[in-house]
């Protein structure tokens, strides 16, 4: 149980397993040294013999620039389009709003304009116009005269006189038989 | 490494054969130690593997704890529970996306329209009926948008000051609303039905709790009653029940829109969530033949007809027999016990059956003088009496035999002359004739309830029906089918189909006018001129209509009186008759053709109780649609005499 377990290519543990976890007659590993950061770690050749060190070129400024551009324009962006959705649905909302109001403006309208044609119709009705000329005092005519529509150059002829209809409360039948007994008896 | 050193309680916490994961246990400390627990160092297998006997829970050497360490998946090693673990978890993680497959492909509807409901709300939105305008575009009756006031007293909390609230909007008493939101029995009171959709705004505002605002609409017949049996009337859900309203209740109904919205939990609608799924389209306007004016004037013009004669009922058209129009048509009924005349519950003009009587000679003499079995001057030997297997037929009034001319025939309204003239015709030409003028078949006017009439078939007729028929009994007919015979006779023997709409008017204003059917021409011309100059002499003097006449117009007619059948002996009602008059004017270039039908009335008479009407109406319809007064003087024709065509009788009886 002394062959040296290989070094693990892993950050540096903080501290060794303590040895009271582990099951009793299992070897113990010995703990691998500390590494610094950054510092790379050589892979063990299976002869044991390490790879020779090399000089790691340092990452390029421009580069370096590049990525911090780009993640500050994704921050941008994580930041920006959620801000954006909810600037177009503020705003969608305030259009529907707007929308709503229009359609209860046009929905008042529309009753008005059907409270005012119902009253139109209620002041044109005949029975209003009875009413209100009975009201002014007016009464039935006597007597309607035509006048016939007469060509020019021709003498007009005496217009016939019709006698009006007579209120209805006054109509009579009662002269409807005077000049024939037998016919008041016919159907 | 062992636990020997510690004083562990003999008292397990957990059953024999169980371990505690939380590395927590039960340590018995001294009084005044502080708390009964402290941490201790979990012992791995191995440890308590060793532990052997001892004072602990397994302190006895059996079970595992005493057994040697275990290696590979045994029952309670940690690679057999890691695997147990895994496989609970991997179960529960397959019960879940079995579930979630379930929720978003299978239920997903079922779930989606839960969660709506729970949320959102759909409302329907009425679509307002179509408006029924008269021939000169006047609004016979139109649709208001209401609200229906509902209420929950079981929500409400304080009725007093909600009832103190709606009070002066609603018009009802603040003590009877408040009655009526404290009665928690219930979870709805409508309020009101027909509230005025602005009264209903200001309603909404106030924000009650537990008050309800549906959306609805009202019918309104603009002028009351005016042309109601005509109109007819919708039920309360605004369906056509009866009438034009239920003839046209496609056209008029429109489609009612809906509107989804969503609530609060507390039935706040939220702002800017409410948009039409679809949008209500109001129903199509009707616009009929009926004249707004003239109706007015007849209904007036009947009622006191009706009320004068102590009618019934009383029913009165007015048509232009040039078009089939129908201008006016009235339907009175008066109430027995309060003398009150009002509009009948149902349009009688095309629904009331009736025996015509008289008036149905028309039809006798129309056959004849097409056939040539008469002329207007053809002397007729009338008898007294007419016996007919067996029947007795007379004249409503006592004469010996008498020569009489066909025209003094129609214009007395002779029974015998009338009978004579049909037996020379023969009972098939009249069953023909009655057939080719519309009896007993549909008028074409489609309305709701309307009647064909009752005809028989010339099979079916009695051996006395030659003498019944021509005179207007054994025949059913409405005073519309009726009034189809006087036009077509004004028309020059032309019948047009009468029709009462003229146009449907869509709700953005396009009028789509409804063709007029053509015309058929039912009575040779020469022969329907001469019954024109016939009818002529029956609004004279000598005639049974002179109160038919017309100042400056002459009118052509015939009256009819007949017995009211009665069902219960199969024979006539004592006393019970119909009195109508139908003519048209003026004479020699009708322009209006009318009847006017009276049940029951007193006198019993057409001529005297249904002429009067038929005049009064006249003479207001030609001054209302400016139809020019007959050259000079015009009076009504007596009928020819005997003496004056200086014939003899060539037909009589046998």
């Amino acid at each position: 149980m002394a062959a040296p377990a290989p070094a693990r290519r892993r950050a540096a543990p903080s501290a060794p397993r303590p040895a009271a976890t582990r099951s009793p007659g299992a070897a113990v590993a010995p703990a691998a040294p500390p590494r610094a950061a950054g510092v790379d770690v050589r892979p063990v050749r299976p002869g044991g013999e390490r790879a020779p060190l090399r000089v790691v070129a340092p990452r390029p400024r421009h580069r370096r620039r590049a990525g911090r551009r780009t993640a500050l324009a994704a921050l941008a962006i994580a930041v920006a389009a959620p801000l954006s959705v909810v600037g177009l649905y503020a705003d969608m909302t305030a259009g529907q709003v707007r929308l709503a109001r229009l359609q209860q403006q046009l929905t008042a309208e529309q009753q008005r304009q059907n409270t005012l044609e119902l009253r139109v119709a209620r002041l044109e009705n005949p029975s209003t116009i009875v009413a209100e000329a009975r009201v002014q005092g007016m009464v039935p005519a006597s007597k309607v005269t035509q006048i016939p529509e007469v060509p020019v150059g021709v003498e007009a002829a005496a217009p016939s006189t019709a006698a009006s209809s007579q209120p209805r409360a006054s109509v009579s039948t009662s002269g409807s038989r005077s000049s024939s007994t037998r016919s008041s008896t016919r159907s | 490494m062992s636990e020997g050193h510690r004083e562990v309680s003999s008292v397990p916490l957990e059953r024999p054969g169980t371990r505690r994961s939380s590395g927590l246990e039960r340590v018995h400390r001294p009084p005044g130690a502080g708390r009964g627990f402290e941490r201790r160092p979990r012992l791995s297998p191995g440890d308590r593997g060793r532990g052997g006997g001892g004072t602990g829970p397994r302190g006895d050497g059996s079970g595992r704890g005493g057994g040697p360490p275990s290696r590979g998946a045994r029952p309670g090693s940690p690679g057999h529970r890691v695997r147990l673990m895994q496989v609970v978890v991997a179960v529960a993680f397959a019960a879940l996306v079995i579930r979630l497959v379930e929720f978003q492909l299978t239920s997903a509807p079922t779930y989606r329209t839960l969660g709506a409901q729970e949320t959102v709300v759909t409302q329907t939105v009425p679509a307002l009926r179509g408006p029924i305008y008269d021939r000169e575009g006047g609004v016979l009756a139109m649709s208001q948008p209401v609200d229906v006031v509902v209420a929950d007293p079981r929500i409400i909390d304080h009725p007093r000051s909600e009832a103190g609230a709606l009070a002066p909007l609603l018009g009802i008493s603040s003590t009877t609303l408040d009655t009526e939101l404290s009665n928690r029995s219930t979870g709805y009171v409508v309020l009101d039905r027909t509230l005025a959709s602005g009264t209903g705004t200001k309603v909404a505002n106030l924000g009650l709790r537990g008050i309800t605002l549906t959306p609805s609409s009202q019918r309104i017949e603009v002028d009351g009653s005016l042309a109601a049996p005509l109109l007819g009337s919708v039920d309360a859900a605004g369906v056509g029940a009866s009438g034009i309203e239920y003839q046209y209740q496609k056209v008029l109904a429109g489609h009612p829109g809906s509107t989804v919205q969503a609530v609060s939990p507390s039935g706040v609608v939220l702002p800017g969530t409410a948009h039409s799924t679809a949008v209500a389209r109001a129903g199509t306007g009707v616009e009929l033949t009926i004249s707004q004016p003239l109706q007015y004037e007849t209904e007036q013009a009947l009622a006191a007809g009706v009320a004068k004669a102590h009618a019934t009922n009383g029913i009165a058209v007015v048509m232009d027999p040039r078009t089939g129009d129908i201008l006016a048509m009235a339907s009175m009924v008066r109430d027995a016990a309060t003398g009150a005349v009002t509009e009948a519950p149902q349009n009688l003009a095309v629904t009331q059956v009736y025996e015509p009587g008289s008036a149905f000679k028309l039809v006798t003499f129309s056959a004849a003088l097409q056939d040539g079995i008469i002329t207007p001057d053809t002397v007729v030997e009338v008898p007294s009496v007419l016996p007919i297997d067996g029947a007795l037929f007379h004249d409503a009034w006592a004469h010996p035999a008498e020569p009489m001319t066909a025209s003094q025939i129609l214009a007395e309204s002779s029974n015998m002359g009338t009978i004579l003239i049909a037996e020379k015709l023969g009972a098939a030409r009249l069953a023909a004739q009655i057939h080719r003028l519309g009896f007993g078949q549909p008028t074409g006017l489609g309305f709701p309830g309307a009647s064909a009439g009752l005809v028989k078939p010339v099979s079916q007729w009695s051996p006395t029906a030659i003498g019944s028929t021509p005179i207007g009994q054994d025949t059913g007919v409405t005073a519309q089918q009726l009034l189809d015979m006087f036009a077509t006779v004004a028309n020059g023997g032309v019948a047009v189909p009468p029709r009462l709409v003229a146009a449907t008017i869509s709700p953005g204003g396009t009028v789509h006018r409804v063709p007029r059917a053509r015309g058929r021409r039912l009575i040779a011309a020469g022969a329907d001129a001469e019954l024109v100059k016939m009818m002529e002499s029956v609004a004279t003097p000598i005639g049974t209509a002179p109160a038919a006449a017309v100042p400056g117009y002459l009118v052509a007619g015939k009256t009819g009186t007949s017995q009211i059948p009665d069902p219960a002996t199969g024979g006539y009602t004592p006393g019970a008759f119909w009195g109508t008059f139908a003519g048209f004017a003026p004479a020699q270039d009708p322009a209006l053709a009318a009847v006017v039908v009276m049940t029951h009335p007193q006198p019993i008479y057409g001529g005297s109780v249904s002429a009067p009407v038929f005049s009064t109406i006249m003479q207001y319809a030609l001054h209302h649609y400016a139809v020019p007064a007959a050259p000079g003087s015009a009076s009504q024709p007596l009928p020819p005499t005997p003496a004056q065509v200086g014939a003899a009788p060539t037909i009589g009886v046998g």
